[in-house]
């Protein structure tokens, strides 16, 4: 189909069919959009994309997606440190902030530990989580919540954690079964995510072996 | 469009395009059945909790050119106890993802829908974890029609007696007196090992809690049975390496 654009045309397309959910009609679409746009715009547009691959790294931290080193949040001396909430990826730290109900810190894993498609615990940033509590800063921590999704992923990702952590001293916790079954956390309604956070229980340690 | 009902268990979904995800069911008469599970990746999609891999479900479907979709359906279950363990999750991940593997689309395989069912229900109720798995690992490569041959030595015909080399290529077992000549890929088999395996090709599920094994046996065997079933499948089970993470 490009064949029939300019070869500039054409070349723009196909990068943006690379984009996740985009297919060749909005590729089509997005690059006629783009062309009618005043030259500023697009110099903005261009700009704003090697901005972000230049700055844009995972604080040390938590592994969150920032732009300084620690992220805001990990820098936020009002913040409570004795909580940390470990979710998936960084869009669901956006869901829990729009929440405005939590306020301690995070830990973000970048996936979710997946038998079927073989992503194990070495391919997420669980290392870092057992360093944070392991140092000086684990004194301070005094409750990790398990907020994965409530799928067969997040489950098993909370299970394993779960076992790693009770034998750090530390209290374990898992947000409550309210979020439908099935769906992502970014997705969650905050109400929803309010109400899953506050519903959270103790991880049963003893409970894998039957 | 066409629409059809089928009785299922749910073997993996992958996330789709932007909203939906790809399912891959093994359907008690059509055999493997993929079909898109439209807005499932959506918090509001009422699909979303019906399709979580290992669910057991009555669904509807509708018929695409290419690709059918999920409709709506029950749940019959959702073996919640399975799941909130890590050794049982395990083994029916594994369970699940060599079904995949087995199975063919457009081809109604009752039995191997059976012992799927079956296995499940046995992990739900959470006894005798290890000896369920390796049943079911066994028992797929007899609905599967590649079960070695363990009555005799294929060199020599005789009754096996002693420990035995099982030969992956073979598909059979070579008995001590055969056993120094060229050694292909292969495992050796204890005499316990030969016993329990053909105990397991032959027992009704229903008497699998009586009987009395070791979970070192059971181990050393799930391993023999689980090298072999991936030398003939020419590919490795990503789930495999989960079953032992957490002992
Ligand atoms: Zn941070
Ligand atoms: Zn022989």
């Amino acid at each position: 189909m490009p064949a029939f654009f300019a070869p500039s045309v054409a070349r723009l397309i196909e990068e943006l069919c690379k984009l996740p959910g985009i297919g060749p009609k909005t590729g089509q679409r997005l690059a006629m959009h783009l062309v009618d746009r005043p030259r500023e715009e697009i110099r903005d547009l261009a700009d704003a994309l090697m901005d972000v691959k230049e700055k844009v790294g995972h604080c040390s931290t938590c592994r969150n997606l920032t732009d300084s080193d620690p992220c805001d949040i990990c820098a936020d001396g009002s913040r409570d440190r004795t909580v940390v909430c470990v979710v998936e990826d960084p869009s669901d730290v956006v869901a829990m902030e729009r929440t405005r109900q939590f306020d301690g810190l995070y830990h973000v894993l970048h996936g979710l530990i997946s038998p079927m498609d073989g992503v194990g615990p070495e391919q997420l940033q669980i290392q870092p989580l057992l360093n944070r509590l392991r140092s000086d800063e684990s004194d301070r921590i005094e409750e990790v919540i398990l907020a994965t999704d409530p799928t067969v992923e997040g489950e098993a990702t909370a299970m394993y954690l779960g076992r790693l952590l009770g034998p750090l001293g530390v209290e374990v916790t898992r947000i409550a079964r309210g979020l439908p079954e099935g769906g992502n956390l970014d997705y969650a309604d905050e109400a929803t995510l309010v109400r899953a956070l506050e519903g959270r229980r103790r991880v049963n340690l003893n409970s894998e072996r039957q | 469009m066409p629409e059809y009902r089928v009785e299922a268990i749910v073997l993996s979904s992958s996330s789709f395009g932007e909203s939906d995800r790809l399912v891959t069911l093994l359907s008690r008469r059509r055999g493997k059945v993929r079909a898109v599970a439209r807005g499932s990746q959506k918090a509001t999609s009422k699909l979303a909790g019906l399709i979580q891999p290992l669910n057991h479900a009555r669904l509807l479907l509708w018929e695409g050119r290419s690709l059918d979709g999920i409709k709506g359906g029950d749940l019959l279950r959702d073996y919640h106890n399975l799941r909130s363990h890590w050794s049982t999750l395990s083994y029916g991940s594994c369970m699940a993802e060599l079904v995949e593997c087995v199975s063919a689309e457009g081809e109604g395989d009752e039995p191997l829908y059976l012992l799927l069912l079956t296995c499940l229900e046995t992990l739900d109720s959470g006894i005798d974890v290890d000896l369920v798995g390796l049943f079911f690992f066994v028992r797929v490569l007899k609905v599967a029609g590649f079960f070695p041959r363990i009555d005799e030595c294929f060199a020599c015909g005789r009754n096996p007696d002693g420990q035995v080399r099982l030969d992956y290529s073979r598909g059979g077992v070579r008995c001590s007196d055969c056993m120094g000549r060229m050694s292909a890929d292969g495992e050796d088999l204890s005499s316990a090992n030969l016993r329990l395996l053909s105990i397991l090709r032959d027992i009704h599920p229903r008497r699998l809690a009586r009987l009395q094994t070791q979970i070192g046996l059971l181990k050393s065997l799930r391993d023999i049975v689980l090298d072999y079933t991936e030398y003939h499948l020419d590919r490795k089970l990503n789930s495999r390496r989960f079953l032992d993470i957490l002992d």
